[in-house]
């Protein structure tokens, strides 16, 4: 079978590839999966500009607030097939996108002595999703992640593990909002093309068919 | 397998090639040379239009484009020295009522070499066989359509108007000569039969193949630090490293395609 | 191309002047437009003799344009008293020039032909030349240029025979005697002016007149 198929363009991102744009996006733009609440929190990285600031969670009775700060490693897809096998009950399915990071949740602990500590716990996470066009138009368009379900091995009790993989789906979904691949970028700017199909996840590729601009 | 790979098939093809062609620019060349015994110079603007792809992977390995036409506006300036012409009007004497007999002197009238321009617009189609050439050059990847060898342009019915539009052009220049006149013709005679449709195709040819044998058609052109994203207010632009791009004809899934295998690093 | 202007005389055409009282004639050649101001010298000198010779005759002096100056050969030049000088100029590339002076006659021009003078000119392309006198005399006529093709042995020679035959137009004061004639391509018209108050012959399409 062709490359093009039966459209007359095709441009296919290899995974290896498409975390190598994850890995740029992310590395210029850290302040997407940097958040917090103040430095006193945690200061790593130390550039102000590799945060975004969140505001504090309010409770009577908390003078100032509670002060947290949720971070996330740079992302890594594995298109299907699956290249490194999933945690159960996890299967990658045709078409889908399994997602893995880190993420660490630290709090500004306050004790009854006034001292303020922080307590972080990191864990990992896999996610499965799907790829969807963001935006499409002539010649032009863009994908994003649309994350389904998020797996974080090893907590107990059963209760707890579900709460805390939807406050990380939730926070994660949000995270991932901003990111729109362009087209463009998955060509490498060669080729235009006018989406008639796609995107499809398979063999390890990201694929958009189309025809000629 | 690459990090990229895009693909176009001969359809997508004979969409982005001709279009590629038609886009670039004007070329113009100057020159001089000859036709027969007359010097001339010469200034020509050239720009192609049109041509119809077909992708022919190894072992031929190249894209040929037929049927693509070379528009070219050619303006030739004869230099044509008329002193074979020159001659001498005779003594001329009259008989006058208070004078008597007068007579002029003998008037020799020299003809000057004149200048005669020559516009010519027309086309001629051709074929040409390209490969696919890939260079790093100043940091910006390209992958273009190169000529390959030089393509036989068939020049006989530009030829053969050139040098109807010369000889229109010649005759007007003539007739501005003064004592022309009686020798209209066999000025005409003269100059006309020092050159020949021949001498034409000699003169059309080295001026014309240049443009089509060093034609190069630009496919793929990007810098080597390429613009994912654009930068945005507080981010700034996101940039991925193309570390190399290779270009191929490939028929060996049943249908021929021009592929581009590319590799990035953040 | 050379225009039919005896005011601006080149190599297709010649002026001529009868001088019929003995004395000297002082002349200078210069541009048009000196000639009508008339302030150079006049460096060139006829020595007209008191004797008449049986039959009038014709002296030529050839205009030369060498170092940016007009000179007369012979620069001097003695004659009889009736004889006709007549000025031209051999190479083409001699820049329009004009003829004029004082002599026993009184003053005499190129610019401003009056009695006895002739200007001839060789007609060089095809078509109808409408002359007239720049002057405002009044004087005019039509001058009828045919080609003629002379590709073949026997049409050229017989356009060489044509060639040696000249035109001719009488002016006295106001009166043509020949208003309109045909000539071919290469053909010679003098025009004979016997009496005149001053005027030109001049293609009438130049309408700005020297001054």
């Amino acid at each position: 079978m062709s490359l093009t198929e039966t459209e007359n363009v095709f441009a296919g991102l290899h995974e290896t590839g498409l975390n190598d744009l994850l890995t740029a996006f992310f590395s210029a733009r850290p302040r997407l999966l940097n958040y917090r609440t103040s430095s006193a929190v945690v200061n790593t990285p130390p550039s102000p500009t590799a945060w975004t600031t969140m505001p504090v969670i309010a409770f009577p009775g908390v003078e100032g607030g509670i002060e947290y700060a949720v971070q996330f490693s740079i992302p890594q897809v594995d298109i299907h097939p699956e290249s490194a096998a999933l945690p159960p009950p996890l299967i990658l399915g045709g078409g889908q996108i399994a997602l893995r990071t880190a993420v660490e949740f630290t709090l500004l602990c306050r004790r009854v002595d006034d001292d303020q500590k922080p307590i972080s716990v990191r864990l990992e996470v896999v996610a499965l999703g799907r790829v969807v066009v963001r935006t499409v138009g002539l010649g032009t368009g863009s994908v994003s992640f649309d994350l389904l379900r998020v797996e974080i091995v090893n907590i107990t009790p059963d209760a707890l593990e579900s709460l805390i993989e939807c406050l990380v789906l939730t926070l994660l979904r949000a995270a991932l909002e901003s990111l729109a691949l362009p087209f463009s970028a998955i060509r490498a700017g060669a080729f235009s093309l006018n989406l008639t199909r796609g995107p499809e996840a398979e063999t390890d590729q990201l694929k958009l068919y189309g025809s000629a601009v | 397998m690459a990090d990229i790979v895009a693909a176009i098939d001969e359809t997508a093809a004979n969409v982005i090639v001709p279009s590629t062609i038609g886009s670039l620019p004007s070329v113009s060349r100057s020159g001089s040379g000859s036709l027969g015994p007359f010097g001339l110079s010469w200034s020509a603007t050239a720009s192609l239009t049109g041509g119809t792809v077909d992708l022919i992977p190894p072992p031929a390995d190249v894209i040929r484009i037929a049927g693509c036409r070379l528009n070219y506006t050619l303006g030739v300036t004869l230099s044509l020295d008329l002193s074979f012409l020159n001659f001498c009007l005779p003594r001329v004497c009259v008989r006058l009522p208070f004078i008597g007999r007068i007579c002029t002197p003998r008037i020799c009238v020299t003809f000057p070499t004149i200048s005669v321009p020559v516009s010519h617009s027309s086309f001629v189609n051709f074929t040409a066989d390209m490969r696919l050439a890939t260079a790093l050059t100043g940091a910006v990847w390209k992958v273009d359509a190169i000529v390959v060898g030089v393509p036989v342009l068939v020049l006989g019915p530009a030829a053969t108007a050139l040098v109807a539009a010369i000889g229109a052009a010649v005759t007007l220049a003539l007739l501005a000569v003064p004592f022309i006149g009686p020798l209209l013709a066999l000025a005409s005679a003269i100059i006309f039969g020092a050159f020949t449709v021949a001498n034409v195709l000699g003169l059309l040819g080295p001026i014309l193949t240049p443009f089509v044998s060093g034609l190069r058609i630009p496919l793929y052109t990007q810098p080597q630090m390429f613009e994912v994203l654009p930068a945005s207010a507080p981010d700034p632009a996101v940039l991925v490293r193309l570390d190399s791009v290779a270009a191929a004809l490939d028929g060996s899934s049943g249908e021929d395609e021009l592929v581009l295998t590319i590799e990035i690093s953040p | 191309m050379s225009a039919l202007d005896s005011r601006a005389l080149t190599y297709l055409d010649c002026y001529g002047q009868r001088f019929s009282t003995p004395g000297q004639v002082r002349y200078a050649i210069t541009g048009p437009l000196a000639a009508r101001l008339r302030v150079d010298d006049q460096p060139y000198l006829l020595q007209v003799a008191d004797q008449q010779a049986a039959e009038p005759q014709q002296h030529d002096i050839e205009v030369r344009y060498e170092n940016g100056a007009f000179t007369a050969v012979p620069p001097e030049l003695a004659i009889s008293a009736g004889d006709v000088v007549l000025w031209h100029a051999a190479q083409a590339a001699t820049p329009p020039y004009a003829v004029w002076g004082e002599g026993e006659d009184g003053s005499f021009s190129s610019t401003s032909l009056q009695a006895e003078a002739v200007y001839s000119h060789a007609f060089g392309s095809a078509g109808d030349v409408e002359w007239t006198d720049m002057n405002q005399s009044g004087v005019g006529g039509l001058i009828r240029v045919h080609d003629l093709d002379a590709t073949d042995r026997d049409a050229c020679e017989r356009w060489g025979r044509v060639l040696c035959e000249g035109a001719v137009v009488v002016v006295e004061r106001d009166r043509v005697d020949l208003p309109e004639l045909e000539i071919v391509t290469g053909q010679t018209v003098f025009f004979a002016v016997t009496q005149s108050s001053g005027m030109t012959v001049t293609d009438a399409t130049l309408a700005i007149p020297v001054r």
